[in-house]
This record gives C-alpha cells, sequence and structure tokens, in this order.
C-alpha cells in the first residue's frame, strides 16, 4: 500500500510536472490531483526539491529502459542500432505521455548551478552521453566518446528546436545528420 | 541563443579567416572561447532556442557563402549542434563539448561540399579548412620528382616512401615523416592550426600538408618539427577523404 502510494504520487507530480511545468506546481496542486493529504505526501517525500529529484530519476530510468528495448527490437545488429536511434528517439518525443528528455525540461527551470536539481540534470546528461557513448562502441566507432558526444548534443539541440518549432522537416535534417556522423565515425 | 545574432560574432568569424568553408568551423572555437571569457558562463543559465528562426542570419550566411550543398539542411544541422553544445557546457563546464561539436560541424561541412570541389587541390584546400588540408595532402603520392629539397632517409623509411635521397639530417626527415604517417592514420593531436600566423602557415603548407613536395631547407626544419606537434588528428574519418 506504501509503495503504492509513493508510486501513485509519483506518477502524479511527474504527469504535471510535464504539462505544466516544474516551478509552476506547486505541492498543493500535486495532493489536490492526487487526492491524498499533504502529510501523506510529505510522509513519502521530505520535500518538494525531494520530490522532483525522485520523479527525474524516475523518469530517465523508465526512458532509458523504453529505449534499451526500442533498439533491441529495431535490431540486434550495435551498427543498425545506432542507425534506428533517432527514429526511437522521434518516437519517444512523440508519445504524449512521454515527451522530452527528463534532464533537459529540469536543467531549464532550475538553471542555478548550486541546486541539487541542476546538478542532477547535469549528472543525467552526462549518463545520456554515456549511453550513447556505449553504444557507439559497441558498433565499433574509432571514438566512440567523441560520437557519443556529438550524437547527445545533436539530440539535445534537436530536440529544443522541435519543442519550440514543431517542424518535422527540420527534425528529419537532424536525423540526417546523425546518419552522417555515425557513418562518418564507422567507417575506416 | 542572444549570441548568434550579435554583431560582435560575426565580425570574429568574418575575420577569423578569409576561408567560407573555414569560418563555419572557427564559429564553433569562437564560441569556446567566448564561453571561457570571464563572468560569461555566470551570466548564462541555458541556451533556449530564439521565437525568431535564428537558423537565418549567421548561419545560413556562412553556409550560403561557402557555396555548400543543401544550405538550408545543413544550416538547421549546425544550429542543432551549437544549441546542444552550448547547453551541455553551461551544465558540464569543461566537457570539451564545443571541440567535439566542432568536429561534427566539419564531418558535416564536408559531406556537404560540392563533388567538383573535393578534388585534392592542396594549397586551394588549405585555404580553406585545416582539415580538408591535412586529408587532401593523404592523397597526393610521394613525388620522387621535386626539383626542390627531398629528404634523406634511412634505407627501410626510404623503400616505404619511395623518396631518393638527398642531403639532409636523414634522422630529422625520418622523424618527420613518421608524424606525417600518423596523420594519415588519425593518431594525432591538432589543435588551432587554423590560428597560424601567415608566415608559419606557409611553412606548415609546405612542411607538413604537401610533405612530399617539400621546399623548405634545413633552417625551417626546426619550424616544421614544431608544427608537426600541434597537429591533432582527431576529427572523423570522411574529412580525411576529401
Amino acid at each position: 500500500m506504501k509503495r503504492d502510494t509513493r508510486e501513485h504520487i509519483l506518477t502524479t507530480a511527474s504527469e504535471l510536472f510535464r504539462t505544466r511545468g516544474i516551478n509552476a506546481t506547486g505541492v498543493d496542486t500535486i495532493v489536490t490531483e492526487a487526492g491524498i493529504a499533504k502529510m501523506t505526501l510529505y510522509k513519502h517525500f521530505h520535500s518538494k526539491e525531494d520530490l522532483i529529484l525522485e520523479v527525474l530519476t524516475s523518469r530517465s530510468r523508465e526512458f532509458y529502459e523504453w529505449l534499451t528495448a526500442r533498439l533491441n527490437k529495431a535490431s540486434p545488429n550495435p551498427t543498425q542500432k545506432l542507425d534506428s536511434l533517432f527514429d526511437c528517439i522521434e518516437e519517444w518525443l512523440e508519445n504524449p505521455e512521454c515527451k522530452g528528455l527528463p534532464f533537459l525540461k529540469a536543467s531549464a527551470e532550475f538553471p542555478q548551478h548550486d541546486s541539487a536539481i541542476n546538478q542532477l540534470s547535469a549528472s543525467l546528461a552526462k549518463e545520456f552521453r554515456a549511453y550513447l557513448t556505449t553504444l557507439a562502441h559497441e558498433a565499433g566507432a574509432k571514438h566512440p566518446e567523441s560520437l557519443g558526444q556529438q550524437l547527445s548534443i545533436l539530440i539535445e539541440g534537436a530536440i529544443l528546436s522541435e519543442q519550440l518549432n514543431r517542424n518535422p522537416v527540420t527534425f528529419g535534417y537532424a536525423r540526417e545528420a546523425a546518419i552522417l556522423l555515425t557513418k562518418t565515425s564507422l567507417s575506416k | 541563443m542572444q549570441i548568434l545574432s550579435s554583431e560582435w560574432l560575426e565580425r570574429m568569424v568574418i575575420k577569423s579567416s578569409a576561408s567560407p568553408k573555414a569560418r563555419i568551423t572557427n564559429l564553433f572555437v569562437i564560441l569556446q572561447d567566448w564561453l571561457n571569457a570571464p563572468g560569461i558562463r555566470d551570466q548564462l543559465t541555458s541556451a533556449s532556442p530564439d521565437r525568431h528562426n535564428e537558423v537565418d542570419g549567421l548561419l545560413f550566411s556562412l553556409v550560403s557563402d561557402a557555396k555548400l550543398e543543401e544550405p538550408e539542411k545543413l544550416a538547421f544541422q549546425l544550429y542543432f549542434i551549437l544549441l546542444g553544445a552550448i547547453n551541455e557546457e553551461i551544465r558540464n563546464p569543461g566537457s570539451n563539448t564545443m571541440e567535439h561539436a566542432r568536429a561534427a560541424a566539419a564531418s558535416l561541412v564536408a559531406a556537404s561540399t560540392p563533388s567538383r570541389i573535393k578534388k585534392p587541390r592542396a594549397f586551394a584546400v588549405a585555404a580553406t579548412a585545416m582539415v580538408g588540408v591535412i586529408a587532401g595532402s593523404l592523397l597526393l603520392p610521394i613525388s620522387t620528382t621535386s626539383k626542390h629539397v627531398v629528404p634523406v632517409m634511412q634505407q627501410q623509411e626510404l623503400q616505404t616512401h619511395n623518396i631518393v635521397p638527398v642531403a639532409l639530417s636523414p634522422d630529422r626527415v625520418v622523424a618527420l615523416y613518421r608524424m606525417h604517417d600518423k596523420i594519415r592514420t588519425a593518431q594525432c593531436s591538432y589543435p588551432q592550426a587554423l590560428m597560424l600566423s601567415a608566415d608559419k602557415r606557409a611553412v606548415f603548407l609546405e612542411g607538413v600538408v604537401n610533405i612530399d613536395q617539400m621546399k623548405v631547407t634545413s633552417s625551417d626544419l626546426d619550424q616544421v618539427s614544431q608544427l608537426y606537434q600541434m597537429v591533432d588528428c582527431y576529427y572523423p574519418p570522411a574529412a580525411m577523404l576529401l
């Protein structure tokens, strides 16, 4: 029961942060939407900040689990996995329940470098880069760290731009760039 | 990102090189310097796309001036890389992100270069992008009929490079050719060669890029050796095929 309540709070908060923004969502709104008392929330999370950190960590974990499963489904071949990376990212973004990479929104809303949320976002960004570097390494990239870094910044830039401009054509440009950079890195 | 619309940036990029292609990759170097300038990071919290289309303006202008294929697409691709790189630099300072972004830009520019420009013309390529310059030199055959100084090499290297012996210190020249071979297999380091002064650039072109047609004298060899030490082949293999 306790675990279900915790999960329920996380799911509710996650949805509210996604649709309304983290700073714009107060604790009162969360407890109202979740149908719980404020005391119940604070029994599971010491503060709103703790809740935010937990939501970010949880959503990141969901993203990687989904992405890994999706890439494995696309192909067992590491090179083809890299080629399908952008398609998978786009699929994630198009899912109305997902929307965006968790660390992107958080770092935008909490820009202060001494903020625990900002620091977690920075750490999650590094984790994303490391994930892509692993994919690059498995595919046999000559410089996997470089390719991982290039793909992560390309994906981030494309998402940030697409969120504003909503232009599927330009997202396609980013996909082409990703394929080219991958091909370049893998060529002998 | 307001910085992309600034006259300062445009001025710095134009000043950085006479070559339109080189200006594109130089943009990343300049932005890295800008980010490292005192007080800048404190002012930045994140880089967000502007409501106005920032791809029009500096990026599109650079890509158009360089006469690259599909300029709109390339301008957007460069924009995405810049946006992501600046944000990552703000989040994780010192992550060397901008250098990776520059390398990515170099690959995209190389892929967008029209076919007719891709033929190896050492001096013309060298004037536009050092990356393309080094890659172009890889396609040049080692000449045995140079009218100028052709290095003496130890016997086994001589056989490898098919060089006619003349009078220069064999050890020093062998060392140079070893560096040249290392460049060809992309094992070296290559920072900031774009920023060489005009006199050093001439020596670099002759002694490093066009080693097979090397005209430098023995007195220049010290400088050539130093320039070789500056070379960092940290760029994707495709650029080596220009």
